[in-house]
């Protein structure tokens, strides 16, 4: 990287040797990146393959604590147990400014189609139980709100927030929403999903 | 004085990482490289450090439908945006130190040595990724946090070396604008 040329040249005859290590330079890097790219994508594919259930639309099982107001103290909220009820299920936290948004449209669905068997739970992810609630009463929620510090989002891949899963009655997910959603757009999903 | 030959794809790569300043010599006389080159490892740069996340997304596409595609669209773009963006900078950046001599210069040639000085950066990453895996050990808290400044400090390195050289080869030439603006072509 020392080289100068002060003369009217187009460009200076690069050295035989010169030329051979950034031959064998440049396929080692591109060599590298392509044995780095085939290395992920095995990993990607040997994890997914582990991970994948028997029926690859089931929700997995999850109980989490309730925290809201109108819970009794110790109750949770079992996936399972709403078995034959749409169930949508959301991850929130109380950083997240969009969630501010979401979490009042997930409540007005949850107040208008409960009677006729829909069922929610907004699930705060980072165990910061005192803040959800005051969140939950700031925004006047009425739904069911539960806490986790980070293993229900992570079993379910949640990598940003608000991030929500329409459950089918039989326990397929049928529909994941991703950011802020219109209430009407939710209730079309629920009615197709199901719901009397 | 005869012309050094067209390098192949492999040479203009490892070139601009070994011989930054030949390699910029090289883009100032009309050779190919620069953001085509940058352009061709953008792909595989970004599957080397998105490929789990963004094939976690693919797999939300059933459910999501094209709402969910649009999202993994918008992060495997967010996800190439500083390198997009440091390659603009440093283009930015070249024009105007150059300031009036850049009109004595071919179209595109800044963004070309700032794509081609990316590649530094790219080595970087890359190297350190092989030394990862290889291992089969995580780098320090020390090094993590350090990797990326010395990743970014050799990209700043080779847009200065870029630069120099450019304003080195305008200095020594000023009467031949002719020869800074050739038709490009071949591969």
């Amino acid at each position: 990287m020392t080289e100068a040329s002060d003369q009217p040249q187009p460009q200076p005859q690069p050295q035989p040797t010169e030329r051979a290590v950034a031959r064998w330079g440049g396929r080692f890097l591109v060599g590298a990146l392509l044995v780095l790219v085939a290395l992920n994508v095995v990993w990607v594919v040997r994890n997914y393959g582990q991970k994948r259930p028997s029926d690859p639309h089931a929700a997995p099982d999850f109980a989490v604590r309730r925290i809201d107001s109108a819970a009794s103290p110790g109750s949770e909220f079992r996936l399972s147990a709403e078995r034959g009820h749409p169930v949508l299920v959301d991850f929130w936290a109380t950083w997240c400014l969009p969630c501010k948004e979401s979490l009042p449209v997930l409540d007005q669905v949850y107040a208008r189609l409960h009677d006729r068997g829909l069922r929610a739970i907004a699930i705060e992810t980072e165990g910061a139980e005192a803040k959800a609630r005051a969140m939950a009463s700031q925004l006047g929620l009425k739904l069911p709100i539960g806490t986790d510090e980070g293993p229900l989002s992570e079993q379910y891949g949640v990598t940003a927030i608000p991030y929500m899963l329409l459950i089918d009655g039989q326990g397929h997910i049928s529909r994941i929403f991703r950011g802020v959603h219109s209430a009407s757009e939710i209730e079309r999903a629920v009615l197709a999903a199901g719901l009397q | 004085m005869p012309t050094a030959p067209t390098a192949g794809f492999g040479e203009r790569v490892g070139r601009a990482i070994f011989f930054p300043q030949k390699a910029s010599q090289a883009l100032i006389s009309g050779q190919p490289g620069g953001l085509r080159d940058a352009a061709l490892l953008a792909l595989p740069r970004l599957l080397i450090s998105d490929v789990q996340r963004l094939s976690a997304e693919l797999a939300e596409l059933q459910y999501g439908g094209l709402r969910a595609g649009f999202a993994v669209l918008v992060d495997a773009a967010s996800a190439l945006l500083p390198d997009v963006l440091g390659v603009l900078l440093g283009s930015v950046l070249m024009s105007v130190a150059l300031g009036e001599k850049e009109r004595r210069l071919r179209p595109g040639l800044t963004l070309d040595l700032s794509a081609q000085a990316w590649l530094g950066w790219l080595f970087v990453h890359v190297l350190a990724a092989l030394t990862q895996t290889l291992l089969q050990r995580q780098p320090g808290p020390l090094l993590s946090a350090a990797l990326p400044w010395v990743a970014f400090a050799v990209w700043v390195l080779y847009i200065l070396i870029g630069f120099l050289t450019v304003h080195r080869t305008l200095a020594g030439q000023p009467t031949m604008q002719t020869a800074f603006a050739p038709p490009r072509g071949g591969t």
